[in-house]
């Protein structure tokens, strides 16, 4: 499986190279015109790669199962953030290095008049460019609201593409061979075939497939629990541990839906799902106020983690409502009635806001379950953990060979990095730890 | 450790692009003229 995930990485990376180099390097091919400094050539090189890794944002942000699988959702999203300060900085250093070396072709005009339009297109992408990172970068500090930002961000990054290609037609080097004007054409219709496909055909397609919320539980620590059906079709198969987009309050083609793991089985007949969602003062707070009977809609399944291999032992680490994806993983497992050992460490405030605790009680008597509750806040009388859960707490609950059990972790951000390196301190091999990050929208 | 992946994978991306077209720009002034 590992090996296998592998191999998925190393093919969608070379793709991913490939369609940023490819079209750089047809420029090579047929009749070209007299070359110009090494500098020069250097220059545009970078601001062609440039432009093609901006169009490829699309691309990873377009929810393709196939290519997030082997990494993981939140891989991908903090890639598409970091290489679009990579991009950009190609992009602005292309004409850096033409003043640097003072090439002709961008020797002063004398009157705005003169400047050629494809000047005017280039001015223009970069400028769209430092504005769609900037507004990205620091949103919140900004105070810009998410979903007025998200269309922004779309429209900045069209304008940037468009200006881009439109300033290397303008600029009429390379791209005034018509075949490879073309190309770049075509890799301009494929980039915003990808925008289409995730803000069009995805919505057109979950139109067809809506859910219907049947029931929503009340769950303890100010937690709601919202069970949906399919409305008119059989559901998705989804894997233990994965989430899917929830767009609750409008139409799928509302540029905003929020991921949420699913907490029911696997199992769960006639393709229902449930998912259980904290109050954490967000748009969160509404989700109480969902009444049965309301039509929602779902894009799923989504992610990498998943339960592991049969025979070793899983050992399941929970902060807070990091319990969801983890009661899914047990509730399935109880379900297929798989006897693997499985020690829950669940970590919360105090002894009444642990979700779902009646149920893992329940649970423990049907699968092969051991539960070490972890309370910062703990009650009068308290006996088990408190605190944070660390590396001596592994040693006292889990059998000494740390390093073949598997390792899955969810709950805020502090907690799993410092669990993370707990894992590392106990020598425990990186391929033996699963984790995945919600906090990457 | 997640997003050191990811930030791993920019830098290799980074290094590439910029090798290649430094490659590039070799090929084009060094023999296709």
């Amino acid at each position: 499986m590992q090996s296998q995930d592998l191999a998925r990485k190393a093919i969608w990376s070379a793709i991913y190279l490939l369609f940023i180099l490819a079209p750089l390097f047809a420029l090579l091919t047929g009749t070209l015109p007299p070359a110009r400094s090494f500098g020069t050539e250097f220059s545009v090189a970078l601001g062609y790669s440039g432009l093609a890794m901006m169009g490829l944002q699309f691309g990873l942000t377009a929810r393709f199962r196939h290519v997030t699988e082997p990494w993981g959702e939140d891989v991908i999203y903090h890639f598409h953030r970091r290489v679009s300060l990579l991009a950009v900085g190609l992009v602005v250093v292309h004409p850096l290095i033409l003043f640097a070396i003072r090439s002709d072709k961008l020797a002063m005009p004398e009157s705005l008049l003169e400047v050629p339009w494809g000047a005017w297109f280039a001015f223009l992408s970069i400028g769209a460019v430092i504005v769609l990172v900037v507004t990205a970068l620091w949103r919140q500090q900004l105070k810009i609201p998410y979903e007025l930002w998200h269309l922004s961000h779309i429209v900045l990054a069209l304008t940037a593409i468009f200006g881009g290609v439109l300033h290397m037609i303008g600029w009429g080097f390379y791209l005034t061979d018509p075949f490879k004007r073309a190309l770049w054409i075509c890799m301009t219709i494929f980039w915003i075939a990808l925008l289409l496909y995730v803000r069009l055909f995805k919505p057109l397609f979950m139109l067809r497939r809506p859910y219907r919320v049947t029931e929503v539980r009340v769950e303890r620590g100010d937690t709601t629990t919202l069970v949906m059906d399919p409305e008119g079709h059989a559901g998705f198969r989804f894997k233990p541990g994965q989430f899917g987009w929830l767009n609750v309050w409008g139409s799928p083609f509302r540029i905003t839906g929020h991921p949420f793991s699913f907490s029911s089985s696997a199992e769960a007949a006639n393709g229902r799902v449930e998912m259980t969602i904290r109050n954490l003062g967000d748009f969160t707070s509404k989700v109480k106020a969902i009444a049965a009977g309301q039509r929602i809609y779902l894009d799923g399944p989504y992610g990498a983690f998943t339960i592991g291999h049969p025979t070793d032992m899983h050992v399941l680490i929970a902060g807070g409502i990091g319990i969801t994806p983890m009661m899914s993983m047990i509730r399935t497992l109880t379900d297929r009635g798989d006897k693997r050992p499985l020690v829950l460490m669940y970590g919360g405030k105090t002894w009444d806001s642990l979700t779902f605790r009646e149920e893992l009680e329940t649970l423990k008597t049907r699968v092969d379950l051991r539960i070490v509750y972890v309370l910062s806040d703990p009650p009068e009388g308290w006996n088990g953990e408190t605190g944070r859960i660390d590396a001596a707490m592994f040693r006292r609950h889990l059998p000494p060979e740390y390093a073949d059990h598997e390792y899955f972790i969810c709950g805020p951000d502090p907690m799993m990095d410092a669990i993370e390196t707990a894992l590392g301190e106990m020598k425990v091999p990186r391929v033996r730890y699963h984790s995945e990050r919600y906090s990457f929208v | 450790m997640r997003r050191l992946l990811a930030n791993r994978l920019v830098v290799l991306t980074g290094v590439i692009v910029v090798a290649l077209s430094l490659l590039f720009a070799w090929l084009r002034v060094g023999s296709l003229h």
